[in-house]
Order: C-alpha cells, then structure tokens, then sequence
C-alpha cells in the first residue's frame, strides 16, 4: 500500500491540447513511451509537442516490476518505423529527438540496428536535430552497442534505475554491472572517437523511493561518474498498478535537491533532480546547457 | 449547445480513477483552463483543464467516486 500522495505530485492535463500529438502518433503507428509507461508529464509534454518516441513495438521482452510497459511476446519489426518516426519529428518541428525502446532479447543485436536506421533517417531528414537515445542493455553486447554509437547520437542514455541491492527486487533479469559497462564502454568509445572528441555526452537515470539509502547513492554516483557519465536524472518512483512494487517513499523536493548537490559535488556536468524527473524530461535543456557551458569555456 | 465531458483516458492499463476534487458550482461560468476537477491515479493526482469556455450545467460524478476512461464527468454549456 502506498502513503498518501503529497501535495506536490499533481500535474496539469487539457485533453484538447494533447490530441494533435496523440492523432500524428496514431497515424504513423508509432508508440511512445510517455504514454505506454504512463508517464506522469505526459499532458504537459504533448502540450508543448514533444514526445519520446517508443520504438521496437509496444511488448517488451522483460518484467521489470517498476514499469507499466506490457510485457509480451514481441511484435514484427516494422520496416517503416525509421521513416515514419523522422516524419512525424518534422511534423511536431523537434528540435531534440529523444528514442527509447522496449527490451527486445528476442533480437540478436537487441534491437541496435533499428536505433542505428532511425538516427540515419533522422540525421538525413532533419540535420540539424539533436539525438539522443535511451537504450536498454543490449545484453551487454559491445558489438550491438557499437552498432548504436556508430550512428552518433547527440546523448546515449542507459537508465542505471536503480541501486544494486534491489536489482533482483527491481529489476530481474538485468544486472547493475552489466549496466555500468554499457556506460563506460559509451564513454570510452566517445572519448576516443576521432571526429566526437568526445562532444557526444553519455546520461544516465535513478528513480529514488524505491528503499535504496543515501550511503548506497553516494557510492552509485561514484561508480557513474568514473564511468564517464556526464548527465544525472533523478526522479520519484511512482507505482503505475497494484501490480507493480510499491513506493517506499516519497522524498520530499528539498531531498532532490539535496542529491543534486551531492551528485554535482562528486562531479556531473548536469543533474536534474525533482520529484516529476523523468529520463527524457527536458532533454534538450540539460543538452543545450551542457553545451553552452563547454562553448564558454573553450 | 451541451457538451459532456468525459474521463480522459490517463493510464494504458484502463484502471479506475478517482475523482479527487470537482472544482465548480452547476451555473458558474468557466473560462477555457480552468481546472475543472481532479483524477487520481495509480501515480498522481491530474488536474483536468477545461478545453473551452462554457456554462457548467451539472455534475455526473461525486468526489470520491471511481471512474473509468470515457465515463461522464459533467455536463457544459457552450457557444460552439
């Protein structure tokens, strides 16, 4: 059973507003995550027409019990994703496209080439956008997530989601290290790309109130910041179901705050850090800052 | 011309929601973004915006009751 919800988790929500951007998804068969994880900011995401677009299918392949995306047996791969995803990135005029996936283990390469002709088909209609995708971990495949990078994503994003010591509780099937390499192999291949020099930034996420500890935070942001990522989120747990594992706690956003400033003291170039955080929650601003601050420095 | 406003569909996994708070009384004119009234979910509590201006005519729910995406809300008068 959860705690009653406090006052600060309440979002605003005009049906009319979110249509445009619910009917150009429709039309295109594409999913979004926003919807399929029934995302708490989606009504405030839509009105402002943006979207993290879902590709791969709406059935992921693992039960990870934080999260309302259905498991199932696997739809088709669908040969028009890539295109129909740039289209519909035009139509909404983004100027930062954000691509997530469901799991897809039933896939040799876990799904990377689809990530790699959805950035190509992005890259050749629209130039001038940003990326970034949220990958899941490929099963630590350095061939698949290589097949990811070649394609030179603005941001790569591997969701860390939680500590290590609810791994199995949180998310079975997945393995924290197996995570951090996904990380670190990102960054490295970043840093020693010819042409990147390392300008493509690698993030990753946490949900808080899962019943992980501040000492369990502290050593995380450690490990992740050694790993070479430069961008943090940090948001509340929230149980989509009876279904899902209950919240354990509701941090106040004065504790957000409180592990922004830890996080940034042990050396992030960005967190974001509140109770509505969400890994694609205002992407393009934590890109543009991030990118802002290294044009003033050089 | 009456309009009735229906539950929006927040949540994919067609759970019941609660209405926390109906925020208007039937003959009070409202402007477009008002928050008309509250939904509860599994993950937060959503506070529905009217999309139009209008007359609200009556209530269809009380709060406290559970609803389903698609059920009526209330009952508008509009212009349109």
């Amino acid at each position: 059973m959860n705690p009653n919800k406090p006052a600060w988790l309440r979002v605003p929500y005009n049906e009319e507003e979110t249509r445009k951007v619910r009917a150009l998804m429709d039309q295109l068969q594409l999913h979004t995550v926003c919807r399929e994880a029934n995302c708490p900011n989606l009504g405030t995401c839509y009105r402002s027409k943006t979207a993290t677009f879902m590709i791969l299918g709406s059935q992921c392949t693992r039960n990870c019990r934080f999260c309302n995306v259905q498991n199932g047996h696997p739809d088709p791969l669908d040969p028009m994703e890539p295109e129909h995803l740039a289209q519909a990135a035009e139509t909404l005029a983004l100027k930062h496209v954000v691509i997530t996936s469901v799991t897809r283990d039933d896939l040799e390469d876990g799904g990377a080439s689809v990530f790699a002709q959805v950035l190509n088909a992005l890259h050749r209609r629209l130039p001038d956008v940003t990326t970034e995708v949220l990958i899941p971990d490929l099963q630590g495949s350095v061939t698949a997530l290589h097949t990811v990078l070649e394609a030179k994503p603005d941001v790569l994003n591997h969701n860390i989601e939680t500590v290590p010591s609810l791994y199995s509780h949180i998310r079975p099937g997945a393995s924290y290290k197996r995570s951090l390499y996904i990380l670190s192999e990102s960054a490295d291949w970043a840093a020693n790309h010819p042409l990147l020099q390392g300008r493509m930034l690698i993030k990753t996420g946490l949900m808080l109130g899962l019943g992980e500890t501040e000492a369990e935070l502290q050593t995380i942001f450690q490990d992740l910041v050694q790993a070479g990522v430069d961008i943090l989120t940090l948001g509340q747990y929230l149980q989509p179901s009876d279904h899902h594992v209950p919240v354990s706690a509701y941090l106040t956003p004065e504790s957000f705050t409180h592990y922004k400033n830890l996080a940034e003291q042990i050396g992030f170039k960005q967190v974001l850090s509140s109770p509505l955080v969400r890994s694609s929650y205002r992407a393009e601003e934590a890109l543009s800052r991030i990118r802002s601050q290294e044009a003033h420095h050089e | 011309m009456q309009k009735t406003i229906l539950a929006p569909s927040l949540s994919p996994n067609h759970t019941p929601m609660t209405v926390v708070s109906c925020n208007a009384e039937p003959g009070q004119s409202l402007e477009a973004g008002f928050v008309l009234y509250e939904l509860e979910t599994d993950k937060i509590v959503t506070e529905v915006e009217l999309s139009e201006a209008g007359r609200l005519v009556a209530w269809a729910v009380e709060e406290g009751e559970q609803v389903h995406a698609g059920e009526p809300i209330a009952v508008l008068e509009s212009d349109i």
